[in-house]
């Protein structure tokens, strides 16, 4: 095997000079095998600090668009835990909805705008709509159902604006908690057997590939983790949220503005894949069925099945909003105000699973409830040197394919960890019609 | 369906320079309550939330950085009949899908407002980290001027 070939996919964001694949390969010998990202919360510490606890969580929010949900709610684990701010039990099981309803809605798009194509067999989700118009609508029904839970909930879907240090500002109405609850069983539910139906017709096309990694991913005893629990390993086992950074390790690589981790081994892998390696026992028997349809095993090694993870988690995440307004429902909705009085001032950290995987956000605050430090540590970033070594592996195994070929591999392989460019633009570009 | 008349939607990425335009003549009208009754929506980069909006909505404008090779902070006000875009295509994540692809998307799926007007900036970076150009922030009077006759035409257009 004697082959040379130079691969670089520029088009990953529109930011010149990051967010490449770039492969060279010299006389049959890998030389280069990495991915470039940028990573944009580096200047939301800096940003943060000086400011009060108030505006903390909205600050952050803004880290991303498509994540804003996820950092809000560590954001605001980390402040309470570092001021000594309890939450109630509705609290918390009005979080546990938002993260349900941002993990359905993420997952959706990712399965049916960016990994559907791959499965179909073409290179354009745009190029399936006019044949699979069905599909499509569905894609964006599910969408808007898990945006109105974040409306309902939150206040507005994008950058949510109720949830607080200490609870929130306004609180959702019981007729709207039920009239969400039938959408979700009479909508939510049957979209949701319909995807499993959709992905399980076309998981051929999922490559064989696997590579066992180390896979971290939050862990509770009662339930499928995605709002709390501990750090875990499949490594290592359980660890305290506080050793975070023993759990993450950042460090930095020359072709990288972001830095990466490593634990255990030389990478670890967060996400949907993750959190179903470490937890699927927790998942219901329906889900699990679900997950046995489309062949995901208990033990899965295969980074293309991030994709069919998720799937598994839609349907959980819908069953599970179900029976958090059935347990919403049944308290009653309290009218309680939130919590805001500091018994502490020092160091929180908070954990939270996000689409794409654990997220850690930590703060220090001064005597005034104002921020010393923070430090932010995103899934993308944990997934980094997990896709580096992916590809490492996955190159040679395919080197004798035509160029095309491991071209469209390696770029399904980094769409299967949906990575996170919050830092990327959208900018249109237009040319007017006779000029 | 009770459609809305009319929403002024922003999108774009505040933490890229130029591309935070749109949020930031948001937050203008916002403070000075310009247009009250009219809903203002930030989609932020969530560009595919516009699709719901389309549904509702009688005429979307959409303010936003496009290149259109032109001057920085050089506005234009068009429709989307008068353009052509580039369709990305092959995403690698959610974070990459643009205007282009909702357009398209909404025009196949059929779910296209009555009317959609565009008012475009040109931006004169889209640096990481960076805020908005003094070239393009200077802008800003301008683009409500422009959003102010849009509407009032829209209005006297249909009254009339």
């Amino acid at each position: 095997m004697s082959r040379t070939l130079d691969l670089n996919i520029k088009h990953l964001t529109r930011v010149e000079g990051h967010g490449n694949i770039v492969v060279n390969i010299k006389d049959g010998r890998l030389e280069r095998c990495e991915l470039e990202i940028v990573e944009a919360p580096r200047f939301f510490e800096a940003m943060l600090k000086g400011r009060s606890f108030h505006e903390t969580a909205i600050i952050t929010s803004r880290i991303c668009g498509i994540c804003s949900l996820g950092h809000q709610i560590a954001s605001l684990k980390a402040t309470e835990e570092a001021l000594g701010l309890e939450v109630s039990e509705q609290t918390v099981l009005l979080r546990k909805l938002l993260i349900d309803g941002a993990t359905l809605q993420s997952n959706i798009l990712h399965i049916y705008f960016l990994a559907a194509p791959d499965f179909f067999g073409t290179t354009d989700a745009f190029k399936l709509i006019p044949t699979n118009k069905d599909v499509v609508l569905r894609a964006l029904r599910m969408k808007r159902l898990a945006n109105d839970i974040g409306d309902i909930v939150s206040g507005r879907a994008v950058h949510p604006i109720t949830p607080v240090p200490g609870g929130f500002t306004k609180l959702p109405d019981e007729s709207e908690l039920r009239a969400i609850r039938r959408r979700l069983v009479e909508e939510g539910l049957p979209d949701v057997e319909a995807t499993v139906d959709t992905i399980a017709s076309v998981l051929n096309s999922v490559p064989g590939f696997t590579r066992e990694t180390e896979y971290i991913s939050l862990s509770h005893p009662d339930e499928y983790a995605l709002y709390d629990g501990d750090i875990f390993s499949s490594d290592t086992g359980a660890a305290d949220v506080n050793n975070y950074r023993e759990m993450t390790n950042e460090f930095v690589v020359p072709h990288s503005t972001s830095k990466h981790c490593k634990h255990a081994r030389e990478s670890y892998m967060v996400g949907a894949l993750a959190r179903w390696n470490n937890n699927h026992a927790r998942l219901s028997e329906s889900a699990l069925r679900v997950a046995q349809r489309l062949n995901l095993e208990p033990r899965c090694y295969n980074p293309y099945m991030n994709t069919v993870a998720q799937v598994v988690e839609c349907y959980h995440c819908i069953e599970d909003s179900i029976a958090i307004i059935d347990s919403l429902l049944e308290r009653g909705i309290r009218n309680e105000k939130p919590n805001q009085t500091p018994t502490r001032f020092g160091r929180g950290i908070g954990a939270t699973e996000v689409p794409r995987g654990i997220l850690y956000h930590e703060y220090e605050y001064d005597r005034r409830g104002n921020i010393v430090s923070a430090n932010c540590i995103i899934p993308t970033g944990q997934n980094l040197a997990n896709i580096d070594h992916d590809m490492k592996k996955l190159v040679p195994e395919i080197i004798d394919q035509p160029k095309e070929i491991i071209a469209k591999q390696l770029e399904m392989l980094v769409r299967a960890y949906d990575p996170c460019i919050s830092c990327s633009v959208h900018i249109l570009n237009v040319e007017f019609i006779g000029g | 369906m009770i459609k809305d008349p009319i929403k002024i939607i922003a999108i774009g990425n505040t933490l890229c320079g130029d591309d935070g335009i749109g949020y930031s003549v948001l937050q203008d009208l916002r403070e000075r309550s310009s247009f009250p009754g009219i809903p203002l929506i930030n989609c932020g980069v969530d560009v595919l939330s516009l699709i719901d909006h389309f549904s509702d909505t009688e005429h979307v404008i959409i303010i936003d950085a496009v290149k259109m090779g032109a001057q920085p902070g050089t506005i234009k006000v068009f429709e989307t009949s008068d353009v052509e875009f580039t369709v990305l295509s092959n995403l690698f994540s959610l974070h990459g899908i643009n205007l282009a692809n909702v357009l398209e998307l909404a025009e196949i799926i059929g779910a296209v407002p009555d009317k959609i007007t565009i008012i475009g900036i040109e931006p004169e970076q889209i640096h990481v980290g960076k805020g908005l150009s003094s070239t393009v922030a200077n802008a800003r009077e301008e683009i409500i001027e422009n959003l102010r006759s849009v509407i009032y035409g829209y209005q006297h257009q249909t009254r009339g």
